[in-house]
């Protein structure tokens, strides 16, 4: 598996030197032939086509990088036993030295660097926005404190104790004759001080640490990246001003302009990711680029605060942070998931390329001033400095925390200051005329970035392993787990409300309401502000997958062959004609007619789905099929609401033809029913109610019957003809029933147009349902219960969802005849 | 039972100090909190609990209060509900939220978190036979939802179904399609909340500072 890894690595070598040749060296020659054939075929006539390098020399080569770094990334994930024992970020710093060799091997200086520019200004801010994007508000908040000490306090004693360190050392002579005073020593402290989101998440991505831990590293790194460029500026306004001007006012005015950096810069993003909200409000009309305002007005903060020289790393985070919760809500879903995957997108793709120029730049002689006593203290420094902060913080934060931070933990958080491409940026940013050593301090930032990123970046997860450090608890998110939270969380307010404690929790919950009163009204669309209940969205949320493992499970399967197979379908059609003529004659001769129509239109996915579960309900009740099943196949309620919506508003509200139609296929039956009923003078509510009972015989009917074509078949045969006459004939709406399971289901016009009698059964059996449902305990079986509960939720829809599962189940089976020929027939035939 | 004064440092106190693990200061505050609730008598009534205008929009207020005066948190094997309870019976049900101590053995940490656990399961367990029925566990929901608006009852049900089907799945595996399904009991419970960082979910730091004058 190596060896082909490394085969299809040398491919790609091989093409970005065919790429890279092509477009430098034998082009430009050709280039200049063809320039000199046009100027030659000037005077001739029009050229028929011409050869313009230049045209688009820049944007070319930048799209050509784009594409070398996504297939480096593409070939070093290929294989995973690599990636397993070294990080991707490693692997694309190496990959980068590679790229960079052949570049230097064919140019003989470094052409492509990352500018700072380049890196501050197109690279940067997305990875930025994304973590804070898809950043955990309630862990971030709830670690704030020890984020901020380890971010602000913990970045100031880096720099600051490596700056006096490496001064002392240099008074001491360890590293001979060099140019440097304490002033650039503080700046260079402060620009390698910071550790590096990019590299961070890289590697604890791949450990699954807790997420306390987690979030402590990687907030501290985030927020910490703010801090350095601020104290890196102002350390550089130092060394501008010199050391003989700098007095206590200069010193102070520093701090001041610090702390008004940072926090402006955060307040900034606050007051970008409102507007974030406030726009998304009112985005109805224009869903399909809602979702580019979140990234031009995430880019905008970041350039804003740019301008304003406030700190645009945490103005961008806290545009995020701010700003999720709200867009999530109010965008489409679809655009959520757009955004979600375009952040992902724009993030992977410039850390991919950050890191492969990381090694890129390596490739470069100009850089690398050797100094083995400078560089190794520095390296040496950073570690023990890193380790000692960490401890000192801990200790004094460990005096306020709940849960106290261990000292394996500790180790961890140590262990992860990774440094990055933000060092390496302001490292570029140096000023050659003011400080003489840059070469020296770049080449040291380098090295210290490759030390970090590829040594401890490699041994990070087999000490993580070592130490037993806690890991996080892969958990799918379970409805009771999110009920139980909740519970916690009022709990714990209720503890602090009635011992009279001031404490997070209670801290958490004036937010909360603050939220719920002021932000929510303010940021949230009215529609959107009901159902935002967490435990909601998780019931949605598992409700959803179940539906979509559904579909695949059933397309794996093949059983959905025949919607996606013209020939195939056809066939069953001729088959169910052949079958159910005899039976229900007059409803075929409407329908097929409007079947057969059906098939050569608009092919909906969503018969697909219900055709789907509509078998695997009946597989269940075969006793097949585990108790996982059972929850999913009430797929078929989450749909019910849509009758309801139908029924109480008119036709034209309901634009969706095919979800119109999918819920006349759906009620069909109940309908049919419930018009038989009324007809023969059955009092539908006393039907309904003994479904308990019959639902379970019915079961057990199914369970004999086997064969499901056979119990479909039989259930459409428990329709009776006569009592259906009066529904059908009129619907020619688009489309046409796709679905052949639902063939049998006559006519949707009948409640277009509700008679009165008919509307009235209706009602009264969906009043009905719930007597049967409020029994205090529930026989747990598939029919009744029921996880698809609304999807959506409207004001009123009490009873839309209320309607049971069990009618339709129940008369499917209601008029069963024991298994026939005829299924038999469809079989074979 | 009862009669103390509000000076810390008294025996009582430091006998209940013993028995709850709370620290003589924290004692001392909530001493003071005790009194100040019941309106310096020597017991706590439910209207008492009531009166908190933080607790008022608790959305399991109910559960939470009643959990005070159920014998079955004073860590004495008693069953039943009390109309009043005194100082003592107060701080052993606080002592519930107690963080652990850091250290301490696996066994004692397990120990810790199944009464924690108990603690809630209790506090479900309304009727006390050992389950968490399905109409419980609804009541439970319902309450839990009562606040956000527009998610009514028939929501609650929905997702209490859904979560007790979810718990069946997980505890009992395979069930036949006519099996019954009892109500959680309490291994199951702490079956299900076994991935659940209880060390952060159901502590609370008591201050040994006296913060009560800023609370109502």
């Amino acid at each position: 598996c190596v060896a082909q890894l490394y085969l299809s690595e040398i491919k790609v070598i091989l093409l970005t030197c065919i790429i890279y040749f092509s477009s430098h060296g034998e082009l430009s020659d050709f280039k200049s032939n063809l320039s000199q054939d046009e100027s030659g075929s000037n005077i001739t006539g029009i050229p028929i086509v011409r050869f313009r390098w230049d045209h688009v020399e820049t944007p070319y080569l930048i799209a050509l990088w784009i594409l070398v770094a996504g297939l480096a990334k593409m070939v070093i994930e290929a294989n995973h036993h690599v990636t397993n024992v070294i990080p991707e970020s490693a692997l694309l710093i190496g990959f980068g030295f590679i790229l960079g060799g052949i570049v230097w091997g064919a140019d003989l200086a470094q052409t492509f660097k990352l500018s700072q520019r380049t890196f501050f200004f197109f690279l940067l801010p997305q990875i930025i926005l994304d973590t804070g994007y898809s950043m955990p508000n309630k862990l971030f908040f709830g670690n704030l404190g020890g984020i901020l000490v380890y971010a602000i306090i913990g970045t100031c004693w880096n720099a600051a104790s490596l700056a006096l360190s490496l001064w002392g050392c240099q008074k001491g002579g360890a590293m001979g004759d060099l140019d440097i005073g304490f002033l650039q020593y503080l700046l260079f402290g402060s620009l390698i001080a910071a550790v590096d989101p990019v590299a961070v998440i890289a590697v604890f991505e791949q450990v699954h640490v807790n997420e306390v831990l987690f979030i402590l590293v990687f907030g501290e790194s985030l927020l910490n990246d703010g801090v350095t460029v601020v104290l890196f500026n102002v350390c550089d306004a130092f060394v501008t001003l010199g050391g003989s001007k700098i007095n206590a006012v200069e010193i102070i005015k520093g701090i001041i302009s610090f702390f008004v950096v940072a926090f402006g810069g955060s307040l900034l993003g606050f007051a970008f990711g409102i507007l974030i909200s406030l726009l998304t409000r009112c985005t109805k009309n224009i869903q399909i680029i809602e979702a580019g305002f979140v990234f031009i007005l995430g880019y905008l903060s970041y350039l804003t605060a740019e301008m304003l020289s406030l700190s645009a790393i945490l103005s961008i985070v806290f545009c995020g942070i701010c700003c999720q919760k709200y867009i999530n809500a109010n965008m489409d879903e679809s655009s959520v998931n757009t955004v979600r995957y375009a952040m992902k997108v724009f993030a992977n793709g410039s850390e991919t390329i950050i890191f492969v120029f990381l090694g890129i730049s390596a490739i470069d002689k100009t850089i690398w001033v050797w100094n083995t006593g400078f560089i190794l203290l520095t390296l040496f420094f950073i570690l023990i400095y890193r380790f000692m902060g960490t401890f000192i913080l801990t200790w004094i934060l460990n005096r306020f925390r709940l849960v106290p931070i261990g000292l394996i933990d500790q180790v961890i958080i140590s262990y992860g200051g990774l440094r990055g491409a933000v060092a390496y940026g302001l490292a570029v940013m140096l000023d050659e005329t003011r400080i003489k050593e840059k070469n020296l301090m770049l080449c040291t930032t380098l090295i210290v970035v490759y030390f970090t990123v590829i040594i401890q970046g490699i041994t990070m997860k087999p000490l993580v392993t070592w130490l037993n450090v806690k890991k996080a608890s892969v958990s799918e998110d379970s409805l009771i787990e999110k009920v139980q939270n909740k519970v916690f969380d009022h709990m714990l307010v209720a503890i602090e409300d009635i011992s009279g404690q001031i404490g997070h929790n209670y801290m958490r919950d004036k937010w909360n309401n603050f939220e719920d009163k002021w932000l929510s009204k303010l940021l949230l669309k009215p529609s959107v502000r009901k159902n935002r209940d967490n435990i909601f969205a998780v019931f949605h949320r598992l409700n959803l997958k179940d539906a979509m493992s559904y579909v695949a499970e059933g397309e794996r399967k093949g059983s959905l062959e025949f919607i996606r197979n013209e020939s195939a379908f056809i066939d069953f059609t001729k088959k169910f004609d052949d079958k159910f003529s005899e039976v229900m004659s007059d409803i075929m001769a409407d329908t097929s007619s409007h079947y057969n129509r059906g098939s050569s239109m608009r092919r909906d996915p969503v018969p697909s789905v219900c055709l789907e579960v509509h078998e695997q309900a009946i597989k269940g009740m075969n006793g097949v099929e585990d108790s996982h099943h059972l929850l999913q196949q009430h797929l078929y309620k989450g749909r019910k609401q849509h009758l309801h919506r139908y029924s109480r508003s008119n036709f034209s509200v309901n634009t969706d033809e095919n979800e119109v139609q999918e819920i006349f296929q759906r009620t069909m039956r109940r309908r049919l029913e419930s018009f038989k009923s009324a007809k023969m003078g059955v009092a539908p509510p006393k039907k309904i109610s003994k479904h308990t009972k019959k639902d379970q015989q019915q079961k057990k009917q199914h369970k004999t019957t086997g064969n499901e074509l056979k119990t479909k078949a039989d259930s459409a045969n428990g329709y009776d003809v006569p009592g259906s006459l009066p529904m059908r004939v009129t619907y020619r709406a688009g489309a046409g029933i796709e679905n052949p399971t639902f063939m049998p289901d006559p006519d949707p016009t009948a409640s277009m147009h509700i008679p009165p009698w008919l509307a009235d059964t209706e009602v009264d059996s969906s009043i009905a349902a719930p007597s049967q449902r409020a029994q205090v305990r529930l026989p747990w079986t598939p029919s009744n219960l029921r996880r698809l509960a609304p999807l959506r939720l409207s004001t009123n829809s009490t009873d839309s969802f209320m309607l049971p599962e069990a009618p339709a189940t129940q008369q499917r089976g209601n008029e069963q005849q024991p298994p026939s020929e005829e299924g038999e027939t469809v079989l074979s035939s | 039972m009862g009669a103390l004064q509000s000076l810390p440092g008294q025996p009582e106190h430091i006998d209940l100090a013993e028995k709850t693990g709370f620290s003589l200061e924290q004692i001392g505050v909530l001493h003071k909190r005790f009194r100040q609730l019941s309106h310096n008598e020597e017991t706590l009534r439910r209207d008492h609990f009531n009166e908190i205008p933080d607790l008022a929009c608790n959305p399991i207020r109910a559960q939470i209060i009643e959990a005070f005066f159920d014998k079955r948190n004073y860590r004495q094997n008693g069953e039943g509900t009390v109309e009043e309870i005194s100082f003592e019976d107060f701080l052993v049900v606080m002592s519930h939220f107690r963080p652990p101590s850091v250290h301490m053995t696996e066994e004692q940490r397990e120990s810790v978190r199944r009464e924690k656990l108990r603690f809630l399961f209790n506090m479900h367990d309304t009727d006390n036979d050992g389950t968490i029925t399905l109409e419980e566990y609804r009541h439970v929901v319902e309450e839990l939802l009562s606040r956000s608006g527009a998610l009514g009852k028939e929501t609650a049900k929905g997702i209490a179904d859904a979560a007790m089907l979810e718990v069946a799945s997980i505890s009992v595996g395979h069930m036949e399609p006519d099996e019954f399904y009892e109500g959680i009991t309490f291994e199951h419970f702490l079956k299900l909340l076994n991935g659940f960082e209880i060390e952060s979910r159901m502590n609370i730091r008591f201050l040994n500072m006296d913060t009560t004058t800023l609370c109502k």
